[in-house]
């Protein structure tokens, strides 16, 4: 990404590449979070199904 | 028209006030920005939830400065609080506030230039974000720029004090950056390596910062995408939630009132007496010095006066803020000062964040159960003392402790408890002061005292 906007304060190079690797990290977490809670939902939900 | 002394480092606009009128100027450099706040809904969401506080726009005009955008006018705020006056509670409420603004702002399409904890001040017990130039347009990709700033001000130091018990307060009160990464990592335990939110937020971050700390400045930088860069603060926000103050009951102080022979008898009647003095002073701004847990304070606090209600101890200055919160208590504010060494000027000329004393001016000053203390184990002269207190505020309601009194007996033997008694007590404070009323505490030996300051002190 280029940097196109004059900072404020000094955000330091480390702390942003650290922080798009944790972000990277916290974002696959939360991504298979979301999945498994759908996955969950699908046998939750057929297990609460109504006997037909 | 005085130009506020914090408000130079953003270019984007700041703050000057005139009494207790609030503008800020806005360049014109922050028309887009402005324009999206107010368009997209976010400045409209922010005021709904009570987390950004209000301002209208106004024709006041600054002579000597450029053509602003635009001056607003901020709801006033009776005290300004810094970090370093912050029990856990208040720095982990405006912690999750700052969170919350960001998460907002995200969904508007934007996204806080920085990370401040003095981006946050107190109405009552509630937090209340105050940097309306903070936010900025967010495009895809774009890290956040506050998140150093942040881990410094708010999660390294509750961290501290949360893991090891390490009060942050002489930390924050001594540099304005807040707690360097750097420093966390070493002083917190090596078992917090394996805690996810330590490891990653303070001490790879730690790392991160040191390794690079020389490099040149790259002409791109990493992209984070808007789902990884919520999921980022989402973690910071339950990882600061999770954080727990441990041994709120073991302080001191924080038990003083129960330990101390005060039975109900003596606790009503100084009440009472408290209340009396207070609505004879008048007074809108109170200091309550040496407030333990507040109980005094609430006392004589009113729907027309506010009073600001320090201690030394941060843990009698929890004790006082959650009880405030709890009661829904408002006109107290609780903050961590230390009546021998309060809060000085920091930052840039030392003018940047002023010492308690240049930013509130109390008409009335009240330090019960506190003159033995400062003239005994602090070893400071009555007159001092007196000479102190009658340059801050017109008013002092005072309790004197007699050296009979078994608070005073348990004090160490120094050269102040031997000049410690009533008469030079009355002689100094005779030099600053006229008595205006004098009630003895029932079931007790101890006295308060209203005391006005003399013309041309």
């Amino acid at each position: 990404m280029i940097l196109h906007i004059l900072l404020y304060i000094d955000p330091g190079i480390g702390s942003v590449i650290i922080q798009a690797i944790i972000a990277g990290v916290l974002g696959f977490f939360y991504t298979l979070k979301v999945y498994g809670n759908k996955i969950k939902s699908i046998f939750t939900r057929k297990k609460n199904e109504p006997p037909k | 028209m005085l130009r506020n002394t914090a408000s130079f480092r953003d270019s984007s606009g700041f703050v000057f006030e005139d009494n207790n009128n609030i503008y800020r100027w806005v360049s014109k450099e922050y028309s887009k920005e402005y324009a999206h706040l107010n368009s997209s809904g976010l400045f409209a969401k922010l005021l709904e939830k009570g987390w950004i506080v209000n301002h209208r726009e106004t024709d006041v005009k600054l002579p000597g400065y450029p053509d602003p955008l635009v001056v607003l006018q901020h709801d006033f705020l009776p005290v300004i609080s810094y970090p370093s006056e912050w029990c856990f509670s208040q720095l982990k409420e405006a912690a999750l506030l700052t969170l919350d603004v960001l998460n907002v702002s995200l969904e508007h399409g934007m996204i806080l230039k920085d990370g401040s904890a003095y981006n946050v001040q107190f109405r009552g017990t509630k937090p209340v974000f105050i940097d309306t130039l903070s936010f900025a347009l967010y495009t895809e990709g774009q890290p956040w720029n506050g998140y150093r700033q942040f881990c410094e001000h708010f999660l390294a130091p509750l961290y501290l004090y949360s893991k090891v018990g390490l009060d942050f307060q002489p930390m924050l009160g001594s540099r304005i950056e807040g707690v360097s990464l750097a420093l966390a990592s070493k002083l917190l335990p090596w078992t917090t390596l394996f805690q996810p939110a330590a490891l990653m937020h303070i001490h790879a971050h730690a790392k991160a910062i040191s390794r690079n700390g020389s490099s040149e400045r790259p002409a791109t930088q990493p992209s984070i995408s808007k789902k990884n860069l919520i999921a980022l603060i989402d973690h910071l926000r339950s990882t600061v939630s999770s954080l727990k103050l441990k041994g709120l009951e073991k302080t001191q102080w924080g038990d003083y009132d129960q330990q101390t022979h005060y039975n109900d008898v003596a606790k009503a009647s100084k009440a009472l007496i408290i209340k009396d003095f207070t609505s004879t002073a008048g007074a809108s701004v109170i200091w309550d010095v040496g407030a333990n847990d507040g109980l005094y304070s609430r006392a004589i606090a009113s729907d027309n006066n506010i009073v600001i209600s320090m201690d030394f101890d941060p843990l009698a200055v929890e004790k006082n803020f959650r009880t405030n919160a709890t009661k829904n208590i408002n006109n107290v504010y609780p903050l961590i000062v230390d009546a021998v060494n309060p809060t000085a000027s920091i930052g840039w000329a030392n003018k940047e964040r002023p010492g308690i004393a240049l930013r509130s001016k109390p008409g009335l000053i009240m330090a019960l159960a506190v003159i033995h203390h400062l003239t005994i184990t602090c070893n400071i002269p009555f007159e001092a003392v007196a000479e102190y207190f009658s340059g801050l505020a017109p008013w002092l309601i005072i309790e004197f402790v007699p050296e009979t009194d078994d608070k005073v007996k348990v004090l160490p033997h120094t050269s102040g408890k031997d000049r410690y008694n009533r008469s030079n007590f009355d002689e100094a404070f005779g030099k600053f002061y006229e008595k205006e009323n004098e009630i003895a505490v029932k079931a007790t030996q101890r006295s308060l005292l209203l005391l006005k300051r003399k013309p041309g002190v």
